[in-house]
């Protein structure tokens, strides 16, 4: 994870996973939209080679559309954004070109709506203004190829109007689409601004009993040795060389107890908490304490739901992680008595969003074992 | 956080994120239906096809209104306006162009579309449905009886039915994706929520950590260097007084401003506390600690220059170090107050910073320095940064002039 960008995806990947099936639908209507449109205008094409090709282009679109919105490859791009509206472009441009000297009518040519339709598909993906500049662009793109066609065209009304008709679709659909973004990204941002002050009082509240439990802890720990021996020493008003071996060995116990603490990272309680001692981290490096807010939760969120599901094999867990340059990988095994299908829907929230998190993410499953890899940067 | 809105937030978000693209799409039709009916107005002056802009004009003005006041009233009148201006358009289109006007033509598709991208009111998909489908009925019998009064020809409108078909589409379809967020998002909150109260435990125990060094282990060290013979009265004396706290007091909540009231609300009335809060805003985790209620010893000038200075020291920390927590620690003495702000991120030479890093220069050595304090600067690429900010604080009777920051700069 770079950097986040304004685009609904990336500020709420389980919400982008709600867009998921309209990008899939899009994915394969829009080309379907255009070979029916194809046909009922068939008497107007003039090239057919130019025709396929156009169906290829727009199906290519499709394809990127629905490989690039996969949850496990988010987050989408300004790449991906770029190959799904250049290939929708090349697609509506070889189809204006395949019906070049015979078109009779822009109403119904296919290409400025499949434009549309895919810019409309990527509401949940990309910033809003980013989606509503490439609409602009593309919109007069397709304004001046329809003026282009003028001498074929048989309604008999100004240059001016043929554009108009081919860029209403391009321009209605992608300044929806951004609008209807701009709304989703302002909705979260709002209510993340709440979140913070209630996280602040959160922790206000919270902070108190945390310090006592913590204070009782070191209590317990003086109690046993240090207050008896201090209280000793200070009764007896000397020290000899009893009190000095009885000191050393005390304070050498509280700071293997202190070490011991040091150690053991956020990573390792969470593991201990979920599975016992049956289980540990493999952190040599400590790697683990380089991890953000978000990725902590992230990684959290997702042990949590493993080792509390039906189906969770407590022996063949593990967790290691190494660190490579300024570039830290982990990689998590766990046993899950389930198909393939069902473990990926069944996490496939988690993994989206610890796809937008880490930099890199790979789910793999075989032989009822999970294998998650991630990376992040160490900061 | 990137774990996205509650559950119980997304069907109104969602709604109006779906009115609002409805609202967009009706502009966009209005507009080119306007500017269509224009340029065949000027094309063809003999034919009055004016009137049709006036009803485009309408429909524009009761958009503007259903989007900026969206209720069951606004909504309503968008369908009943929008219903005559189409049946309007269409009885223009038909007298005008007789014999030759279709039902379906571009302008009058483009009308029937606006009035079909209603948004309406309600949380749910179904309630967005019925009033677009509300819009296409409506729509589509103005268009039939104009067409009937007038003899032309009424056709279907394919891009009505596509403009319903796909509003309709995805609005089902956003309803049957939540089912994912609603399995997954209360463990992703909860996982955030231990994270959170982890964090916090794990500073704590830093804490405790460093107290018991600072106090247990160098008193057990120092018994254990100690010569044969009576206890060292000075050792003694620090022994009896940090066993006394340590067992019979709550140290650990001793820095926390969350214990006395009164300090509490002094901090959190300090130019220095909303400037913290800013950046936490801006979602640097910001721990706050040692004596806040020494900010309370500076005056207007003093407490704005190390507020302002402070939250460049923070905004840097979340700009340009790489990680998204910080430590604020206040001290304060008779003299002067101390404000420092600690990142453990990549750190930086002062000296190497570029023209473009003008914000330590300016916004807070110049500033501290202007009001009579200095800037200490130390960091080391890839260990972290620490900035020391120290302004003089105010004799005692001038603090109780000041001590209320929001009245004392009026006050002065």
């Amino acid at each position: 994870m770079s950097s986040i960008e304004r685009a609904f995806q990336q500020l709420d990947p389980l919400g982008a996973l709600t867009g998921r099936p309209i990008t899939i639908a899009a994915a394969i209507i829009i080309p379907v939209f255009a070979a029916i449109t194809t046909r009922v205008s068939r008497d107007e094409i003039s090239s057919w080679p130019l025709v396929v090709a156009a169906l290829v282009a727009i199906t290519a679109a499709g394809v990127v559309l629905d490989y690039a919105s996969n949850p496990l490859r988010a987050p989408f791009t300004l790449v991906m954004h770029s190959v799904v509206s250049g290939l929708a472009s090349v697609a509506f441009l070889l189809s204006a070109f395949s019906m070049w000297d015979t078109n009779r009518y822009i109403r119904d040519d296919w290409g400025p709506i499949a434009i549309g339709l895919v810019l409309l598909s990527l509401s949940q993906y990309r910033p809003p203004k980013e989606i509503a500049s490439t609409g602009l662009s593309l919109a007069l793109f397709v304004g001046v190829v329809a003026l282009a066609q003028e001498h074929s065209l048989v309604t008999g009304v100004a240059p001016i109007d043929y554009a108009i008709v081919a860029m209403t679709p391009v321009l209605a659909l992608s300044l929806a689409s951004a609008a209807f973004g701009q709304r989703l990204v302002d909705g979260i941002e709002a209510w993340r601004r709440r979140a913070r002050r209630a996280a602040t009082q959160f922790t206000d509240e919270n902070s108190g009993w945390i310090a006592r439990s913590v204070q009782q802890d070191r209590v317990t720990i003086l109690n046993q040795d240090v207050v008896p021996f201090f209280a000793d020493v200070l009764q007896k008003g000397t020290i000899d060389a009893d009190d000095r071996d009885r000191a050393r060995a005390i304070a050498d116990a509280i700071r293997a107890i202190m070490v011991a603490e040091a150690d053991r990272s956020w990573l390792d309680i969470i593991v201990d908490q979920s599975l016992g001692s049956t289980a540990t981290v493999s952190d040599p490096q400590r790697l683990a304490s380089a991890m953000g807010t978000d990725q902590r939760t992230a990684v959290r969120a997702v042990i949590v739901a493993l080792t509390g599901h039906p189906a969770f094999d407590p022996q063949r867990f593990s967790l290691a992680l190494t660190g490579h340059g300024a570039a830290s990988h982990a990689v998590l095994h766990a046993g899950m008595q389930l198909s393939d299908n069902v473990v990926r829907s069944e996490f496939a929230p988690y993994f989206a969003v610890m796809r937008i998190v880490f930099s890199e993410l790979r789910v793999e499953f075989s032989d009822s074992a999970l294998t998650v890899r991630f990376s992040y940067d160490q900061r | 956080m990137s774990l996205g809105l509650p559950v119980h937030l997304v069907p109104h978000h969602v709604r109006r994120g779906i009115t609002r693209a409805a609202h967009v799409v009706a502009l966009v039709c209005i507009l080119s239906g306007t500017l269509v009916t224009v340029s065949l107005q000027s094309q063809l002056p003999s034919r009055v096809l004016w009137p049709a802009l006036i009803a485009f004009c309408i429909m524009l003005a009761a958009l503007w209104f259903v989007d900026r006041q969206p209720s069951l009233f606004s909504s309503v009148l968008y369908l009943v306006v929008g219903t005559l201006c189409v049946y309007w358009i269409t009885l223009i289109a038909m007298t005008q162009f007789p014999g030759e006007e279709r039902s379906d033509t571009f302008v009058l598709s483009m009308a029937r579309v606006a009035v079909i991208m209603v948004g309406g009111v309600g949380a749910s998909a179904l309630s967005g449905i019925l009033w677009s489908v509300c819009g296409f009925v409506l729509a589509g019998l103005a268009t039939a009886l104009a067409s009937w009064q007038t003899g032309g020809g009424f056709m279907f409108d394919i891009t009505a039915i596509a403009a319903i078909a796909v509003l309709t589409a995805l609005q089902i379809a956003l309803e049957m994706g939540r089912t994912a967020r609603r399995n997954a998002q209360p463990s992703l909150h909860r996982a955030a929520r231990d994270e959170q109260l982890s964090a916090m435990r794990y500073r704590i125990e830093t804490k405790a950590a460093a107290v018991m060094h600072d106090t247990v282990l160098n008193h057990l060290a120092a018994i254990s260097s100690s010569a044969d013979g009576t206890i060292n009265p000075s050792l003694r004396s620090q022994v009896e007084r940090d066993l006394e706290v340590l067992v019979g007091e709550e140290w650990l909540l001793d820095a926390d401003p969350g214990t006395h009231d009164e300090a509490r609300t002094e901090w959190m009335q300090s130019r220095l506390y909303r400037a913290v809060d800013d950046v936490r805003q801006l979602g640097l985790d910001v721990q706050v600690s040692g004596e806040l209620t020494a900010v309370s010893r500076l005056g207007v000038e003093r407490s704005t220059a190390v507020a302002l200075a402070t939250k460049q020291c923070l905004v840097n920390v979340l700009k340009h170090a790489g990680t998204d927590r910080a430590e604020l620690v206040v001290y304060g003495s008779e003299r002067e107050v101390s404000v420092m702000v600690i990142d453990s991120g990549t750190g930086f030479s002062e000296a190497e910073t570029g023209a473009d890093r003008l914000g330590l220069r300016q916004s807070v050595r110049r500033r501290i320095e202007n009001v009579g304090g200095t800037v200490q600067v130390w960091s080391t690429p890839g260990r972290g940064t620490s900035v020391m900010i120290r302004v003089p604080a105010l004799e005692p009777e001038v603090v109780v002039i000041s001590r209320d920051d929001e009245q004392g700069s009026d006050a002065q």
